[in-house]
């Protein structure tokens, strides 16, 4: 189920809220994780008893680890990454992995193996990693694993957060699910009302028309790509993930806000970083840390040696483009953001520090632009042939772009590159203190937003033609 | 200040509600959706579609589209897209200049961007001539009607993005060289549009139409009905103009972009201007020729203004696109046309009309010459015999180009073309001799041809082939030939699968309306009183070797 939905926004948010409003404050866990499972056996009911059964594992693992010692207790912990990572390699990998075989055996002549297609378990990469969270922290003592299993369920199951994150540490959130004592907060409800309308503007107004304009671009063969349209194409494209993606985050984010858990900043105005690094400061911020906590710091961090060091980046960001999908470009895409994190440390940010934040916002910029190339190509040729494009200078003729489109692509642009923005969209500190025209304008700026977002998604696939009555 | 924000937020909350509550109990009186459009069902329940996911798909689309006051939803985001940049909610309609609205699929088939290509236009054109010539020769007309789209007459109101686009060919401007080439009437309202709308005081097209406006339309029946007036053996009811009247709304489908569209606000023109006709008097009574239509949604426009049910004959018929209805021209409802005999409407109509218009130019005449070549180079046994004749009489290919007649592959192609040629032009005939009686293959003797049938009935049912000059071929109903018996008594024996010199009769078209055939030994085909029997035996015509030919 997607929030943007009209299923999602007129069945299951108005029904949702009510009854989770009108429940008394013990209840409230139960039937989050209630309306959780429901939520992800809509989209998913074959995959929901091996998502319950990771559940139970974990848990009772977890238990087990608290309750172990020295080489028992690390031993558990080994069991347990196994068993998730394992889990996530054969759902989200197995079909990668077979293929390749395949290719390379029919490369030296020989019958390429049969093999039954693996179905992909919605949002699998994020709960493996929460999963893996809760373990390691229990593991690490960061936190005593939580009592109640409705309360783990919980931190795996949410709804807003189960199928595309952001990515919530074990440590970040425990507390807040057992220690549900807050009473009913209007302010925090609006607020979180208002981030979720404005991820869902987001996604909709913008995202979805630059996307339509990036798919009719990157679906065009190699012929008929040209100096503009390639760079058209991956600008669009640049855009919509970014505001696909933070939009989500924005949704996922308010949703929680309005049954009270706070959940970390995913996005923190990614295209005005000045480097690669700063980049990843700014971009999926909770894979990134995620990644830096139970990834790179166990490898070894930067207490190792230059080379190592290096060899380390590389790594965690080949697993993290990896992570992305089952596929070379994505590979591609880690490798080559691993590539500048690399350079930026050895020579790159003392040369880009004299040349003014300007260039350096610009020259990030440029980097993230060509590698979402590779991220949303086909494949690797067509990766290649887009970025011959892109530098061919070569125009086929006169393009034209809808004024609806260059609209939404400047105002994407605008949102983008100025960070004011973000601290209108309801993450002012003082919520409390909110005064009623304030309070006015966001109960505004939220009825707006949804009748236009409901507009939009009801009207998309509505395309009446003139005559059809024969 | 709390309070207030409380009930704030339960407002919120009851708004968001509203959909649901709509659907559940639908306080409100909605409007439908203008346009036409298919909506999806509620799915039926089943633990495979729920684990496949079909359920729930379906359901999502279901629920997508009957939420309450989702008009409202749709019609607001259209407005919206509409006033702030100009876009249109129906995909395949533009915004032109001065409010012009022009359909983006015709617009590519007028500048060409789509394109069918030269070959395969003068493919359509050759099946359109062949049509027409087998047609022609069942007393059946073939017209070829072009209408003009919006886009072609008015081409400076396109929007900009089209600037510089036109390609120097379109399938238009191939039809009609190829048509004309091939010899076909041809009725062009694009040429004729484009030179009158400069002059013209009247409105072509409107605004938020598609096709050409009703006064137009009445422009082009007026036209028609001249065209077709030299084909039509006698003077036909006629109408005359006797004035014209604004209206504030726009009729019949003068609007028809409008409706989709589904906006707020109205996009049409301040009024419209429509005809006012009359028919002349004393022209009721006159002939009333029976008319095919195989056209598109123009050639609507025409029917739709009701004067052609009377000028034309009842039995009349429009075929829209060929697709799945045959209409009547009055307001009766269709029937399939697979429950009609299209080959014999077609054979039996004054004129088989043909009504294409820009944007369906890549798909007219909508399949109806395929499917008469089709229905004609499926008598395969006939084709056969005639290939045969061909072959052995290669004199018919002298106009051909060398190359074609030196290359084996080519010859037998054209030679097969040919051959499928000719077997249009069969006429189907009865033949009655002297005796009264008519003329058969009697199946039950070894196809010795018999002439003792009082009735005319299938076995009766004969195919006359010119062959050129006035040398035919007969063929019985089962698809052989006659032959006048080589070496035996000169026999008329219809078992021949192939056409050679014994199957081959010189008709001779005799001073009172009859007709004898010369078999080739030189002997007329004669009945013999006794056996009822026919022999080619008869050195001179009397009147056992006269027979009437009957359609």
């Amino acid at each position: 189920m997607l929030f943007s939905s009209t299923f999602f926004l007129v069945y299951f948010l108005p029904v949702f809220f009510t009854i989770y409003f009108l429940l008394p404050l013990w209840l409230k866990n139960y039937f989050i994780v209630f309306a959780s499972i429901l939520f992800y056996a809509w989209g998913a009911p074959q995959f929901v008893f091996i998502l319950l059964g990771t559940v139970l594992f974990n848990f009772a693992l977890a238990h087990l680890i608290v309750r172990s010692s020295g080489r028992r207790k690390r031993m558990l912990l080994i069991f347990s990454v196994i068993v998730n990572v394992c889990l996530l390699l054969f759902f989200k990998y197995a079909n990668f992995f077979a293929d390749n075989v395949n290719v390379l055996l029919q490369a030296m002549d020989v019958n390429a193996i049969d093999f039954m297609r693996i179905a992909l378990p919605i949002g699998i990469s994020f709960f493996t990693f929460h999963q893996l969270s809760f373990i390691i922290d229990v593991y690490r003592g960061v936190k005593p694993p939580m009592k109640n299993i409705v309360d783990y369920a919980l931190y795996i199951l949410l709804f807003p957060q189960l199928i595309a994150g952001p990515i919530i540490r074990y440590n970040e959130i425990s507390d807040q699910i057992e220690g549900r004592n807050k009473r009913f907060n209007v302010d925090e409800v609006l607020e979180g009302f208002l981030r979720f309308a404005v991820g869902l503007a987001k996604k909709v107004l913008i995202a979805n028309v630059l996307g339509r304009e990036a798919d009719r671009i990157f679906a065009l063969p190699a012929a008929e790509l040209d100096f503009v349209l390639s760079w058209m194409g991956a600008i669009t494209y640049t855009f919509q993930i970014y505001f696909d993606f933070s939009g989500y985050s924005d949704m996922a984010i308010g949703l929680a806000k309005m049954m009270g858990f706070t959940f970390p900043e995913n996005f923190n105005h990614p295209y005005i970083a000045q480097s690669i690094t700063d980049f990843w400061r700014r971009w999926h911020i909770s894979l990134s840390r995620w990644m830096r906590d139970y990834l790179y710091i166990p490898l070894g961090g930067n207490k190792v040696s230059d080379a190592r060091l290096y060899f380390n980046l590389w790594v965690v960001f080949l697993i993290s483009g990896f992570w992305h999908g089952a596929e070379w470009t994505f590979i591609a895409w880690g490798a080559y953001h691993g590539f500048f994190l690399a350079i930026e440390r050895l020579f790159l940010l003392k040369l880009t520090s004299r040349i003014g934040i300007f260039f350096r916002i610009a020259f990030t910029f440029l980097i993230v632009v060509l590698g979402w190339v590779l991220f949303r190509a086909h494949n690797i040729q067509q990766a290649g042939s887009f970025f011959r494009k892109m530098f061919s200078f070569s125009t086929g003729g006169t393009h034209y772009f809808s004024p609806y489109l260059i609209t939404m692509l400047l105002i994407a642009a605008f949102f983008s590159f100025i960070p004011v923005v973000g601290r209108w969209a309801g993450r002012e500190k003082n919520t409390a203190a909110a005064g009623i025209g304030i309070t006015l304008f966001r109960v505004a700026t939220i009825i707006v937003f949804l009748i236009i977002c409901i507009s939009e998604i009801t009207s998309s696939d509505f395309n009446p033609f003139i005559y059809f009555k024969f | 200040m709390k309070q207030l924000k409380t009930t704030t937020f339960i407002l919120l909350f009851l708004l968001l509600w509203i959909p649901l509550l709509q659907q559940l109990t639908g306080i409100f009186k909605e409007t439908r959706l203008k346009g036409a459009y298919v909506e999806s069902v509620m799915p039926k329940f089943s633990a495979d579609s729920l684990k496949t996911f079909g359920y729930q798909k379906q359901f999502e689309k279901y629920q997508n589209e009957h939420f309450g006051l989702r008009p409202l939803f749709v019609k607001l985001k259209n407005t919206l897209e509409y006033l702030l940049f100009g876009e249109l909610s129906v995909t395949d309609n533009v915004l032109g200049k001065n409010g012009l609205i022009f359909s983006r699929g015709s617009i590519g088939r007028t500048l060409g961007i789509y394109y069918n290509g030269r070959e395969q236009n003068e493919a359509t054109a050759e099946k359109i001539r062949f049509m027409k010539e087998a047609l022609e020769r069942r007393g059946s007309h073939v017209i070829v009607l072009m209408a003009p789209s919006k886009e072609m007459v008015f081409p400076e109101y396109l929007p900009d993005s089209y600037l510089g686009q036109a390609k120097p060919a379109n399938d238009y401007s191939d039809l009609v060289r190829s048509l004309n080439r091939a010899g076909v009437p041809l009725l062009d309202f694009c040429t004729y549009f484009r030179k009158m709308k400069d002059t013209s005081s009247i409105q072509l097209f409107t605004k938020t139409g598609f096709h050409w406006s009703v006064y137009a339309a009445s422009l082009a029946e007026d036209s028609l009905l001249h065209f077709i007036r030299p084909y039509v053996k006698g003077p036909m009811l006629e109408y005359r103009r006797v004035g014209a009247e604004w209206s504030d709304t726009a009729r019949l489908s003068d609007a028809d972009f409008e409706d989709p569209q589904n906006l707020f606000i109205s996009l049409q023109q301040d009024r419209y201007l429509y005809p006012k006709l009359e028919m002349v008097k004393g022209t009721a009574g006159r002939k009333r020729p029976k008319v095919i239509i195989i056209g598109d949604s123009f050639f609507w426009q025409i029917k739709d203004q009701k004067r052609l049910k009377t000028i034309f004959s009842p039995d009349s018929k429009y075929w829209y696109y060929f697709a799945s209805t045959s209409f009547p021209l009055n307001d009766d409802a269709g029937v399939p046309l697979r429950n009609i005999n299209i080959i014999e409407e077609l054979e039996t109509a004054d004129i088989v009309l043909l009504s294409g218009s820009m944007g369906t130019f890549d798909h007219f005449p909508f399949g109806v010459s395929d499917y008469y070549y089709e229905h004609i180079a499926q008598q395969k046994e006939l084709i056969k015999g005639i290939f045969a004749y061909l072959w052995d009489h290669p004199e018919w290919a002298k106009g051909l180009p060398e190359s074609s007649r030196a290359n084996n592959d080519v010859y037998t192609r054209l030679v097969e073309k040919e051959a499928i040629k000719i077997c249009s032009y069969k006429r189907t005939i009865r033949l009655k001799a002297n005796n009264g009686r008519f003329v058969s293959a009697d199946g039950a003797r070894n196809n010795i041809a018999v002439c003792d049938k009082q009735k005319a009935s299938t076995w009766e049912t004969l195919g006359l082939i010119p062959l050129g000059g006035n040398k035919y071929a007969i063929s019985s109903y089962k698809n052989r030939y006659f032959s006048a018996e080589l070496g035996g008594r000169g026999e008329l024996i219809a078992n021949r699968p192939a056409i050679r010199d014994w199957e081959v009769f010189t008709m001779l078209e005799l001073e009172d309306g009859r007709v004898a055939f010369k078999a080739a030994n030189g002997k007329y085909v004669s009945l013999d009183e006794t056996s009822l029997q026919l022999f080619a035996k008869a050195a001179s015509v009397g009147p056992g070797e006269k027979f009437l030919m009957m359609d």
